[in-house]
């Protein structure tokens, strides 16, 4: 049985999600990254009572369809759900789009960055801060 | 008959000129009767004069606006004086076939013994106003467009440097110096179009963000900005001297751009061999203060002194790496706040870029 901790990734961009798994992979990060595509099964797939939550969601916030900022919004509205911290991960660093993602509870706003060396340090950073830091409500 | 009719007899040259005047003009009373009117209320209105003398000013205006224009009308009364044309808001005025045209007002009071009249000249601005309409509506568009683009942007050099990368790490052992120098020049290509195109997004959030003014001392921007650029003055060794620098009313974080730009340029372009010096002096005028910033870099030539301002243009292209929008970005946030930035003068010996700010209303 794989007791690994798990990040979910919510993003559209098959290449991002591709990278990310390269930066988990090539850090040897201790971690399963669990990917999905859309914010509509981003809620489908927390919203499944049979499959275990992840520690930490990692969301995108402009994707097709359901935005990031409307994952957050329906996340409110269910209790189980709302001990998950959810980090929002995007290429906009408006002042407007921050505010509105604390605002609808995310726990950490982080820019998308362009270098991959840097995502790796983020990737290491959260791992340290989320994994091995901080202790996490049990769902 | 109105008492004014003899008086308007007794002029007939003055008549005359008064009717070829380009603009409408229009003599009121202080009961709202128009008492007489050039041939160029005929041209923006479409009634002869014949049919506005004796009528009610109300004639001439929308029904919405009739009644704020009554109360408007009797302030003005009150405390007559001149109001120069395009001064207030912008008016409409109705034609004799019920359309509404953008108009503009110059008033004048009369004060004479049969009462007081108010002379009004009218210009119909309803191109002009359209025209600025779909400029506005342009510029919305062009903005929305950059804005787009600079997104957009930013995914596709997400994955180039993200993959180039990831080949230098898996496959480290397959390549050789050359394939991982060439790796490496990809990834810095990349990350300076990754600067060009936040700087272009700073260019177009510019117009779309707007922040209130608050008063900012310039002394503190300075202060952060040379803090933000420790690094580099230490590292090229530059020396710095500034006066006392006074405080405006601005956007913090702009100003801050913009001063980290102009130090950031003068720490860049300076000589092969010395180390760059820097001076930073403040003087005003009337309305503005003048902050100037003065190196002793390799200087731009003249013909370059407008250009460099210019998006994606750099006096010595090939010699500097560069934005190429930092001192577009400059020009619009001076021009945010009242003032301009202007190369004043630029010899081989150095250079001074000058950077005006309105001063705070009530310091003039």
């Amino acid at each position: 049985m794989n007791t690994k901790p798990k990040f979910l990734l919510v993003e559209d961009n098959p290449d991002d999600v591709l990278l990310a798994k390269e930066a988990v992979e090539i850090s040897e990060l201790q971690l399963v990254l669990e990917c999905v595509n859309t914010g509509e099964d981003c809620l489908e797939r927390l919203t499944d009572e049979n499959t275990p939550l992840p520690d930490v969601v990692l969301l995108d916030l402009r994707m097709p369809g359901m935005s990031g900022f409307a994952v957050l919004e329906e996340l409110s509205k269910h209790s189980r759900l709302s001990r998950l911290p959810v980090l929002v991960m995007s290429s906009s660093e408006s002042p407007e789009d921050i505010r509105r993602a604390y605002d609808l509870g995310c726990k950490s706003y982080i820019p998308k960055p362009v270098n991959f060396g840097k995502f790796i340090d983020i990737m290491k950073s959260l791992h340290h801060y989320w994994l091995e830091t901080v202790i996490l409500a049990k769902p | 008959m109105s008492p004014y009719s003899r008086l308007i007899q007794d002029h007939g040259l003055t008549i005359a000129v008064f009717d070829s005047l380009p603009h409408g003009v229009l003599v009121v009373d202080q009961d709202g009767t128009i008492v007489l009117a050039n041939s160029g209320m005929e041209r923006i209105f479409g009634y002869t004069p014949k049919e506005l003398v004796g009528s009610s000013l109300e004639l001439l205006i929308p029904e919405s606006s009739r009644s704020s224009h009554r109360k408007l009308r009797s302030n003005y009364l009150n405390s007559p004086e001149e109001r120069i044309m395009g001064s207030g808001r912008e008016l409409n005025g109705r034609r004799k076939d019920g359309e509404e045209i953008a108009i503009e007002i110059g008033l004048n009071p009369v004060l004479r013994s049969e009462g007081a009249l108010v002379v009004a000249s009218v210009v119909d601005v309803s191109r002009r106003r359209k025209t600025e309409r779909e400029l506005a509506s342009l510029h919305a568009d062009l903005q929305q467009l950059t804005y787009g683009i600079s997104h957009e942007l930013k995914a596709p050099l997400r994955s180039i440097s993200g993959f180039v990368q990831v080949l230098a790490e898996r496959y480290s052992d397959s390549l050789d110096d050359k394939a991982h120098d060439f790796i490496q020049r990809s990834v810095n290509a990349v990350e300076r179009l990754q600067n060009q195109v936040n700087q272009l997004l700073s260019l177009t959030e510019m117009d779309v963000e707007t922040r209130p003014f608050h008063e900012v001392s310039l002394n503190r921007v300075l202060a952060q900005a040379l803090d933000v650029l420790k690094p580099s003055i230490e590292r090229v060794d530059a020396s710095l001297t500034f006066s006392e620098l006074p405080s405006v009313r601005g956007d913090e974080a702009q100003l801050l751009q913009l001063f980290l730009h102009l130090l950031t340029n003068a720490l860049k372009y300076h000589r092969k061999g010395e180390k760059p010096q820097l001076e930073i002096a403040t003087t005003e005028t009337e309305t503005h203060w003048i902050i100037c910033f003065k190196d002793r870099g390799e200087g731009i030539a003249q013909e370059d002194w407008e250009r460099v301002f210019k998006v994606f243009e750099r006096a010595n292209a090939n010699k500097q790496p560069g934005g190429g929008i930092g001192l577009a970005l400059c020009r619009r946030i001076a021009l945010r706040h009242g003032g301009h930035v202007w190369v004043e003068s630029s010899t081989p010996e150095g250079s001074e870029i000058r950077l005006s700010i309105g001063k705070i209303a009530d310091e003039h």
